[in-house]
């Protein structure tokens, strides 16, 4: 007698992995719960580096207008997961970067002479090995595997320090994505996954680029713990990121983070968003905006006014103006010593 | 001095490169306790332990992707594709990757890795396990190629390519793993890359092989000695970069040239050998060079290919051919 496929289903239930629950972004900002250890210069250097960064996205925007700079890859909307990052990072970490995410090179200590000399088409200028920011990816997820490779030397050289892979939620269906989520946590890597998932590659939502419900929860089935933050909470994604690096570094164990934010302008200066993005969509995470969110923040506990904010911005924008002559000053190398470098 | 077959040669060389500099680390698919589908890291676990010599999860992308962030961690991973023909898989992460990180830091960054992979057919494989890349690594830059015909070469090139600022494929003939034998000193040399090697003299004609064809176009020198003509046989050793001053030294001399090798036809190697020649030594060729390849098809079944291999046959016709004209 054939079983029923109801009773199959009933029979099967306890056969068939599931999640216990959705995860929920972590929050510190706007929420009772834990509060960061950062002292209120901690506080406002993060703040000062969001400002930079949102003037650093304008005037890269400008510049490529002007033909200055070859391609720009904008990042407002997404300074809280750099900054949070970047602030638990430290010196002799490292960073596999794709092109979103300029705020953590600088603050790891990328030269913005060198971020420029880039962008104006010379490839990458800085030293990554004694840096440790490695050059911007292109291929899309390709660095996974690198930051997992560099874990593993790591361990296997009982050196305590973490390699950090940044990679947007478009990298997380590559091959080597997982491959490399498989790696970290069958060799223990000392490495962080970092997901900027800004919810659009170019033209494609997250809602079309995995089945999953979250990102984070793809660590599960590898072995590998996974944790969702709210990628516009600096607060939230400095505390993941710090517990994560630390984990890392103490060989405890891979991580891989999720950091849920907006790419509120462009893929990049190539692209058109008006043919696929939602504009309520966008109006709903510009008043999720992470400089207001944290500014309030700030402000609430009397460390930050607009006199500090023009000032901020203006100190900014002389600094990257001053870069941005510089890069323009350098000589254009010759062919035969590129040549030379490359052969 | 004891003999030992090339795929006994490339352990040992392993087992040196391990021991010399604790920086070097053996990794891939089995090669751990079982030493490898074809036994090259052979006890080399026991000896060095799993931190020096360690099985990877099943994914060839991830071993060379891994590999090219553990070199730049400081070690010096020796990695090893089953076949190559599976090596498709990794070839972004070695070509994009490993190969242009160099050109792409204005050479500041280097990727010291090693891909030891068996290629090439006539031992009954099935299909993916037969291919012959090297046409397709020799254009890409960043990316060194090797190809022993000989233990000795086996062990030399592996060495050198242990001490390479650049990612380094060693293509081994699975032909020859277990066909070839000759003594090995106790301490092995490395092999510098870049060299050939005149395998046998001779004023006639020049005929370039390696890997595994390298005994058949010895063989058909030796042939064609009994009718007279006497062939100058060149196994370069590495194909990125080519020796260019022996092979147009060679050809200078002979006026005739044959390639022999494997891999297909069509931009293959052999055209590049060619064209080079062509370039350098025109006004002294004497006839047409000549290539002896696989036809423009894919890797034949199992039961076709001694048919599709440049043999004996095929390459003592071409010789004469060059002869003749």
């Amino acid at each position: 007698m054939a079983v029923s496929v109801r009773s199959l289903e009933q029979a099967l239930a306890p056969s068939i992995p599931a999640l216990a629950g959705v995860p929920e972004p972590f929050r510190v900002l706007d929420v009772d719960g834990y509060q960061p250890e950062l002292s209120a210069a901690e506080l406002v250097e993060m703040y000062r580096w969001m400002v930079f960064g949102r003037q650093l996205d304008a005037r890269g925007l400008q510049l490529q207008r002007q033909g200055r700079v070859g391609v720009w890859g904008p990042l407002i909307g997404q300074e809280a997961a750099q900054v949070g990052l970047g602030q638990a990072m430290r010196s002799g970490d490292w960073i596999f970067p794709s092109y979103r995410e300029v705020i953590t090179l600088l603050m790891q200590g990328l030269d913005l002479i060198d971020l420029f000399a880039y962008y104006r088409g010379l490839y990458w200028p800085a030293e990554p090995v004694t840096s440790g920011v490695f050059p911007i990816q292109i291929v899309i997820g390709d660095q996974s595997l690198h930051a997992v490779g560099a874990g593993i030397g790591f361990a296997l050289q009982h050196q305590p320090r973490a390699a950090v892979g940044v990679i947007g939620d478009g990298a997380t269906s590559q091959g080597d994505f997982l491959e490399a989520l498989n790696f970290s946590g069958v060799f223990n890597a000392q490495t962080v996954l970092f997901v900027q998932n800004n919810q659009w590659a170019i033209s494609m939502p997250r809602s079309r680029q995995t089945a999953s419900q979250t990102i984070a929860q793809k660590g599960l089935a590898q072995g590998v713990t996974g944790v969702l933050v709210d990628g516009n909470d600096v607060l939230a994604v400095h505390a993941v990121s710090d517990w994560a690096l630390q984990r890392a570094r103490s060989g405890e164990g891979p991580t891989l983070v999720e950091a849920l934010t907006y790419r509120i302008g462009a893929h990049t200066t190539a692209d058109d968003p008006r043919r696929y993005q939602p504009p309520d969509e966008i109006e709903h995470w510009r008043g999720r905006d992470p400089l207001t969110r944290f500014r309030a923040y700030l402000e609430g506990r009397g460390l930050w006014d607009e006199d500090a904010e023009q000032e901020t911005a203006q100190a900014a924008l002389a600094r990257i103006d001053a870069a941005v002559a510089e890069a323009e000053s350098r000589p254009t190398p010759s062919l035969e010593t590129y040549i030379e470098a490359a052969r | 001095m004891a003999e030992a077959l090339l795929v006994e040669a490339i352990n040992r060389a392993l087992a040196q490169a391990l021991g010399d500099d604790e920086h070097v680390v053996v990794m891939g698919q089995d090669v751990g306790q079982l030493g490898g589908v074809f036994r090259a890291t052979d006890g080399l676990q026991s000896r060095f332990g799993k931190q020096r010599v360690f099985d990877t999860p099943l994914a060839e992308s991830a071993i060379v992707g891994t590999a090219f962030g553990m070199a730049l961690s400081g070690l010096r991973p020796i990695t090893e594709i089953q076949f190559m023909g599976f090596m498709y898989k990794c070839l972004d992460q070695l070509i994009a990757q490993a190969g242009q990180i160099r050109a792409r830091t204005w050479g500041q960054t280097r990727a010291r890795l090693v891909v030891r992979t068996a290629y090439g057919g006539g031992v009954r494989t099935p299909e993916h396990h037969s291919d012959s890349l090297e046409g397709l690594l020799m254009g890409s830059p960043g990316v060194k190629v090797v190809v022993p015909s000989t233990p000795i070469d086996a062990a030399g090139l592996l060495l050198a390519a242990v001490e390479e600022s650049d990612p380094v494929v060693v293509m081994e003939p699975i032909r020859l793993y277990r066909a070839v034998r000759e003594p090995l000193p106790e301490r092995l040399s490395p092999v510098p890359l870049g060299r050939a090697r005149v395998r046998r003299g001779g004023d006639d004609v020049t005929v370039v092989a390696w890997g595994a064809v390298v005994p058949s176009a010895l063989q058909a020198a030796e042939e064609v000695a009994a009718e007279g003509i006497e062939v100058e046989v060149i196994d370069p050793r590495t194909l990125q970069p080519l020796d260019w001053d022996t092979l147009s030294e060679s050809v200078e001399k002979t006026g005739r040239l044959v390639v022999a090798h494997e891999a297909p036809h069509t931009g293959g190697p052999g055209g590049e050998v060619v064209a080079g020649i062509v370039e350098r030594c025109f006004y002294a060729l004497r006839s047409p060079p000549r290539r002896v390849a696989g036809a423009d098809v894919v890797y034949p079944p199992q039961l076709l290919e001694d048919a599709y291999l440049p043999d004996t046959a095929r390459i003592t016709a071409a010789i004469r051919a060059a002869m003749e004209d």
